[in-house]
């Protein structure tokens, strides 16, 4: 019995202990919770002033930068016109000298091609009758030598060669009567006729001893 | 022993090996059981010519229902017709059964003996044969006379007409005038 309440009041002791542990640290949790809210609060003000300070001093800045540019395209403005009527007066000077120049280099470039052209026609031409003359005098001896050389002997072989195809002709045509000669005079025999000379060959045979 | 006269059976060498290979299939079955000579014959030449082989056996004095003699004379028949000479005819036109019985006939009527042919056509012979035997080559168609004539007549009109168109000469130059020229005149 005495055990038992002795362990009874044991574990409420224990129970106790561990109620209080936990309430105490439930409570420091508290109080660093409240500390870090505290920081946090103190920090996003510190935020908002430097971002409102930055975004002050950064409008400052592109104020500034405005006027300053502004200030450079006036005057550049200004300049570019200017510049753009000097070059405009430039270049129209220098079109007209150069149109100047390009007239008198073109007359006198004809000039030059005309007179290159008459010396080239003329020299041309000269070589033109001497080849001419050249091949005339070839011409007529060459003809020369054909009369002389080779009209005979062609002539000659052309008389051979005739002679050749007549003879070719007529052995050709001689051939073809025979055939055809032979062919009809063949079918204008009756198979009597064929019979008898046929007999008539076999005695000519006979006589001669052809079946001895 | 005379010989035996076939050529109603034959005339050609193809005939010939013709009636050697019936004779032979007729011999071939002589001894065989139930064996009839009158059937065998017909079966193999035919009504005509069967009966014409029954008066052959009666010519040659032998008696059809002797078997050992009719195979014996069937023997003798074949011998004859391997031995009978073998004339190589060529003739210029195509030969009837009467133009093989003349040749046939004429060599019996003349030469006392039965030929075979072996005949071919060639009509440029124009008419007459041209013979090969023993070896011997002879021509006794009319080709040769028929091409001498026609010669002797081809090179006669040539020369005619040679003497009647004399040949023009050769003109000697080979250029055209200006003064010759035509166009399209």
């Amino acid at each position: 019995m005495l055990p038992n309440t002795l362990f009874q009041i044991l574990t409420i002791a224990a129970d106790i202990v561990i109620f209080l542990f936990v309430w105490y640290y439930l409570w420091e949790m508290r109080g660093k919770e409240k500390w870090i809210e505290k920081e946090r609060v103190k920090t996003d003000t510190n935020y908002h002033h430097v971002v409102d300070e930055a975004l002050s001093k950064e409008q400052k800045i592109i104020d500034d930068a405005t006027k300053e540019a502004q200030q450079i395209i006036s005057d550049t403005e200004f300049l570019t016109k200017a510049s753009q009527d000097e070059v405009n007066k430039a270049l129209q000077q220098m079109e007209g000298a150069i149109e100047k120049q390009a007239g008198s280099t073109s007359q006198e470039f004809t000039k030059t091609y005309s007179a290159s052209l008459q010396k080239v026609a003329a020299q041309s031409l000269t070589e033109f009758q001497t080849i001419t003359k050249g091949m005339e005098q070839e011409m007529q001896r060459q003809t020369k030598e054909f009369r002389e050389t080779l009209l005979p002997r062609l002539e000659k072989d052309l008389e051979e060669y005739k002679k050749l195809r007549l003879q070719q002709a007529d052995r050709t045509i001689t051939h073809i009567i025979q055939e055809v000669s032979q062919e009809i005079l063949n079918k204008s025999l009756s198979v009597e006729d064929h019979q008898r000379l046929l007999i008539e060959a076999l005695e000519k045979a006979k006589s001669e001893g052809a079946f001895d | 022993m005379e010989p035996i006269d076939l050529s109603e059976f034959m005339t050609t060498k193809a005939e010939a090996n013709d009636f050697l290979a019936r004779v032979n299939a007729v011999s071939e079955k002589i001894f065989q059981t139930n064996f009839n000579l009158h059937t065998a014959l017909r079966e193999q030449f035919g009504v005509t010519k069967s009966d014409r082989f029954l008066t052959l056996l009666l010519n040659n004095n032998i008696n059809a229902e002797s078997l050992p003699a009719v195979k014996a004379f069937l023997h003798t028949l074949q011998e004859q017709v391997t031995t009978l000479p073998v004339l190589s005819i060529t003739i210029a036109f195509e030969p009837t059964q009467q133009t093989l019985a003349s040749l046939s006939e004429w060599f019996l009527v003349n030469m006392k003996k039965q030929m075979l042919f072996d005949i071919s056509v060639n009509k440029s012979l124009v008419a007459g044969a041209s013979i090969n035997f023993n070896g011997k080559f002879r021509d006794f168609s009319i080709r040769p006379v028929f091409e001498r004539i026609l010669n002797t007549s081809l090179h006669n009109i040539t020369n005619t007409t040679l003497v009647q168109e004399p040949k023009p000469p050769l003109q000697p130059t080979i250029h055209q005038r200006v003064e010759d020229i035509s166009m399209g005149r």
